[in-house]
């Protein structure tokens, strides 16, 4: 089904369409709402908010471009107000990366995904080293492919402050990794 | 004397480190460009000539593109097998859908009218409005409609004023005519009068006991008065002998 058509089903009020559309998108605000929170159960609690909020705004979604940064929006406003509340962001994942690896990892030959087992690990444990504003940058931009537009907007900061600070964390993260002596 | 450089990359070295310096800085800020593909085609260039003789930068730069093929994948993430059914039954709790829009600016402005400082600001409008208008210059004339007004309402206001003073010149003279003592001293001749009364009243008693004390003096003493210094004598003088 086309992403258009499903949106208009979504908003007609068609059940079905929407439970369609739940499994869609619920990998992508549960792993924003992961990546922020570092807490499994709060970032499924959370994902669960958002989808609501949206279910309730489903008369007006957004057209098919700009629906995935306002759900990331809207995941994001929530995870704000969650710090907010508990004044503090957690210093850990709870996650371990074995498990992060394997929950994404596609089918295929094992030594294969191996390989990729060990890249995902090399650069989750050096993403988990960045600042809070360099590794929001990179969830944004590098891990939820949002345009620097859209993240600029996000965030309420001018384009060229956004691509400044998107560098700066990618070339961090990089430097991470040569720290760590291995290329993933 | 300073040693020759032994090869040419050697050489290029010790060029740059007389003249510009290292040329890794400008790399590293046109990395993440070169690995998005966004560099123009003569910076891709240079930035691929850098990269042939600098070792670093290529592992800089490797390390940029391969992380940013890792990151991609933790973009969804498995939320776990309960999590749709969980959604689904907390959206079918959820409340309906909200008014459509036209109703939500009905509902919107009801709720804007109830506010306590909606009157005020009302008038404030209002006043300001009328200031506004009030300077717009009457069609056909010259002078704002302010100016109109305000010279009429200053015509009528004197003319007013100079009835109402008449009016109340001619009540006075009347009231003055009629009673004036109440009216324009009544309180200090109530004063007056009570204070008169009083001294009337001292005197009378001093003239009884002045005469008690000499019908006394003529009992016991039984001394007829002259007929010449009875009337003459001070009252002080037989108040200070009776007493």
């Amino acid at each position: 089904m086309e992403p258009g058509v499903l949106l208009q089903r979504v908003g007609a009020g068609d059940e079905l369409a929407w439970e369609a559309f739940v499994r869609q998108h619920q990998g992508r605000i549960f792993g924003l709402a992961y990546h922020y929170l570092g807490h499994a159960e709060d970032a499924r609690e959370l994902a669960q908010e958002a989808f609501v909020q949206i279910y309730r705004n489903r008369h007006s979604l957004p057209d098919d471009s700009g629906l995935v940064p306002w759900m990331l929006c809207i995941t994001r406003n929530l995870c704000m107000d969650l710090f907010r509340r508990r004044k503090a962001r957690p210093p850990t994942w709870d996650i371990p990366v074995e498990e992060l690896g394997h929950l994404a990892a596609p089918d295929g030959d094992p030594e294969q995904q191996l390989h990729d087992q060990s890249r995902k690990e090399l650069v989750h444990r050096a993403l988990r080293e960045l600042t809070d504003l360099n590794r929001e940058m990179i969830l944004l931009k590098d891990i939820q492919g949002l345009t620097l537009d859209e993240i600029a907007g996000l965030l309420g900061i001018p384009l060229g402050t956004a691509k400044s600070r998107s560098n700066r964390a990618r070339l961090e993260l990089a430097e991470k990794l040569l720290a760590r002596g291995a290329c993933p | 004397m300073s040693r020759l450089p032994s090869s040419l990359p050697d050489l290029t070295a010790s060029i740059l480190a007389r003249t510009s310096g290292p040329t890794c800085g400008r790399l590293r800020a046109l990395a993440c460009d070169l690995v998005d593909g966004a560099l123009p085609p003569d910076d891709r260039d240079l930035a691929h000539r850098h990269l042939e003789h600098c070792p670093d930068c290529r592992s800089l730069v490797s390390r940029l593109e391969a992380a940013s093929e890792v990151l991609l994948a933790f973009a969804q993430l498995e939320p776990g097998a309960e999590f749709t059914a969980a959604v689904l039954s907390r959206t079918r709790l959820a409340p309906p859908f909200p008014a459509p829009p036209q109703d939500r600016l009905l509902v919107g402005w009801a709720r804007l009218m109830r506010r306590p400082r909606a009157a005020l600001e009302a008038a404030y409008l209002a006043t300001a409005a009328g200031l506004i208008l009030s300077q717009v210059p009457l069609p056909g004339t010259q002078h704002p409609v302010g100016s109109a007004l305000v010279s009429r309402v200053r015509t009528e206001s004197r003319a007013s004023l100079a009835g109402a003073s008449s009016r109340v010149q001619a009540w006075t003279t009347r009231a003055k005519a009629a009673n004036p003592i109440r009216l324009s001293h009544h309180r200090n001749s109530v004063w007056s009068a009570r204070w008169s009364r009083l001294i009337r009243r001292i005197g009378q008693a001093w003239l009884d006991l002045s005469n008690a004390a000499r019908k006394t003096r003529v009992r016991f003493w039984r001394q007829p008065p002259t007929s010449t210094s009875a009337p003459a004598e001070p009252s002080g003088s037989a108040s200070r002998s009776a007493l």
